[in-house]
């Protein structure tokens, strides 16, 4: 988790193959979202992903593009490593 | 460490001399004095390594034209600005100083909610949220504090969508959020 935090997959340990596709996934979707084409999709099926799952990380890489852009624009020091959850 | 001084008397605009991103602190002193002296290094001690500016101006016999511009009667005195310039406070005292640049150091880009006599934080307490303060609301949800519904909204959003498992485990959501917030930082 801390290597993910660092935004460098390489020294990752302990990521499933599938897992390493999805965070792929999830890079292009963030930093070049308007590539993102059908068949970067049709790969995460294929190594076994479903459409349910594909939509959660989606929605997860949205929703954390959105906290991160209100916490620029305010100015605030986030954690690079994730947000902690309100007790 | 010794700091070399913004000004040892001559009139200088102290608007000119915020530092951005965070609160500034315009320390007036006079060195030859032991026990402002002593003051003084107790502030910057305090404020080591914190973000927060600290600048100084010394002075010799308080007359001097920064102090008078200033409205520096005494010595010695602080003067706080906020990250947006604004001076929001004047302390003579350490425990004064140090609540001035708590309250500075709140201060976020754009308005959020600051304290517990703002009807929007009493919105957030109507519509169920448990915190005391505002600073009790963690930082990405006091930034929809002056929209009180959209942020108990976002945080049931939050809870169903990311802090609960579904067709993925909490954990590969928690992967997946690490990375974007990683991804994102990296564009600096």
């Amino acid at each position: 988790m801390d290597a993910v935090g660092t935004g460098d997959l390489t020294k990752a340990k302990g990521l499933a193959p599938k897992e390493r596709e999805l965070l792929g996934f999830v890079k292009r979707l963030t930093l070049e979202p308007a590539k993102v084409s059908d068949i970067d999709v049709e790969a995460l099926r294929k190594v076994g992903w479903t459409d349910e799952q594909i939509f959660e990380a989606t929605f997860d890489t949205a929703l954390f593009a959105f906290f991160n852009r209100m916490a620029d624009a305010f100015g605030l020091d986030y954690d690079p490593r994730g947000w902690a959850p309100p007790k | 460490m010794r700091q070399t001084p913004l000004s040892t008397g001559a009139d200088v605009v102290l608007a000119n001399h915020l530092v951005p991103e965070q609160p500034t602190v315009f320390f007036f002193f006079k060195p030859s004095s032991l026990l402002e002296q002593q003051f003084y290094e107790g502030v910057q001690k305090q404020l080591e390594g914190k973000p927060v500016a600290l600048k100084v101006i010394h002075l010799k016999t308080g007359d001097e034209p920064i102090a008078k511009k200033n409205e520096i009667t005494a010595t010695p005195m602080a003067l706080i600005f906020d990250r947006r310039g604004r001076q929001t406070g004047k302390a003579a005292n350490p425990d004064e100083l140090m609540k001035f640049i708590r309250a500075a150091s709140d201060v976020a880009r754009i308005d959020w909610v600051m304290d517990t006599a703002d009807p929007h934080f009493d919105a957030l307490k109507k519509l169920g949220m448990p915190f005391k303060t505002p600073q009790q609301i963690p930082g990405i949800m006091r930034t929809m504090s002056v929209k009180p519904e959209a942020m108990v909204m976002v945080q049931q959003l939050a809870g169903m969508m990311h802090f609960s498992d579904g067709a993925l485990t909490r954990r590969q959501k928690e992967l997946v959020a690490t990375y974007v917030s990683a991804l994102n930082r990296c564009k600096y």
